[in-house]
């Protein structure tokens, strides 16, 4: 959801919002609204893949900006990086994995813009996590899978989608 | 839209403008009356129309369609095939049901409702976003953007350029 009036992109990187905003040509959007269960199945996610995959502890984040283009930025719930991505205090060098825990006011268009941009720059797949129907679904450039089978994968991480909302 | 629960007789004994879902006693909004819904509908209606005979199809806007005794759900658009029981709450498949986004619909209510039809035998289901101009074709527990233009559902071809403003 867009937030009022447009803001210079120097604006944008140099404030610090409460949960952080994305920044899509000019424009402030609200990611999430502070939800107890989002909240919740965020700190789950990064608990739950630091635990199966010690190796990955130190290359997961919780809302890390991610750079799209010159004016535009994307604030994913929570990324893994490659293990050879560069010490970036904004990420510029794509993540192996973004994830998006629906909030309820997002939308499947507003959804679909951010994944979109995480794909163009080069993110290979993405997780949707749904923590109030808990369902998830796993999305790769133009698809959207719902996951069937309890697990959602990406590569070689897999993360079952019941630890998420334990 | 707060949550309103009504036995499924009068659900079928009234007429609410427009008209809303019925899922499992609750009366559930569908679209907010946005003209870029309206207008969307309105051409991907005169589309399928003026191909009613070639397709061997038959059209219908906003009729109720039954999934179960206690849930009905109303696509923006549905296509039947031309000798389908012409009934007035649809309980046969429809080979096709068509939803365009309004601007508040999320993925968990777009998935909800696609799931429905999904279980009563449709094939396939279109999702076309009139404000981002992009259309996806969906098929059970996959959602696909058409890359090509053309939104596809057996022997239907509809150039997404064709409905959208």
């Amino acid at each position: 959801m867009a937030t009022g009036t447009p803001i210079p992109v120097e604006e944008y990187l140099r404030t610090s919002w409460r949960p952080d905003r994305d920044y899509v040509e000019g424009e402030l959007l609200e990611r999430q609204l502070g939800e107890r269960v989002h909240g919740g199945a965020q700190r789950e996610l990064m608990f739950r893949l630091a635990s199966r995959y010690p190796q990955l502890r130190k290359r997961l984040f919780p809302a890390q900006r991610v750079q799209i283009s010159g004016s535009r930025f994307r604030v994913p719930d929570v990324c893994v990086l490659a293990e050879n991505a560069p010490d970036e205090q904004i990420v510029r060098t794509p993540p192996l994995l973004c994830v998006e825990v629906l909030s309820k006011d997002d939308t499947l268009e507003s959804l679909w813009d951010r994944i979109e941009d995480y794909f163009a720059i080069g993110v290979p797949v993405c997780w949707i996590v749904d923590p109030i129907g808990r369902p998830g679904w796993i999305a790769t450039p133009n698809h959207l899978d719902k996951v069937t089978d309890g697990i959602l994968r990406a590569d070689d991480i897999e993360m079952p989608l019941a630890e998420v909302f334990e | 839209m707060p949550i309103v629960t009504i036995p499924v007789e009068e659900y079928l004994a009234t007429n609410y403008q427009p008209d809303c879902d019925y899922v499992d006693g609750e009366l559930v909004e569908r679209n907010m009356g946005e003209q870029s819904h309206g207008r969307v509908q309105l051409r991907i209606g005169a589309w399928l129309y003026a191909r009613e005979s070639r397709l061997r199809i038959r059209g219908l806007v906003e009729v109720r369609l039954q999934i179960n005794p206690r849930r009905f759900r109303i696509p923006d658009v549905m296509v039947l095939p031309i000798d389908a029981p012409r009934e007035e709450i649809v309980s046969t498949p429809p080979s096709l049901c068509v939803e365009i986004l309004s601007r508040s619909d999320s993925l968990e209510s777009i998935w909800d409702r696609i799931e429905d039809y999904f279980a009563i035998g449709v094939p396939a289901c279109w999702i076309v976003d009139p404000i981002g101009r992009r259309g996806w074709i969906a098929t059970p527990n996959h959602l696909d953007k058409v890359t090509d233009g053309i939104l596809r559902a057996g022997d239907i071809e509809m150039p997404l350029a064709e409905v959208l403003e």
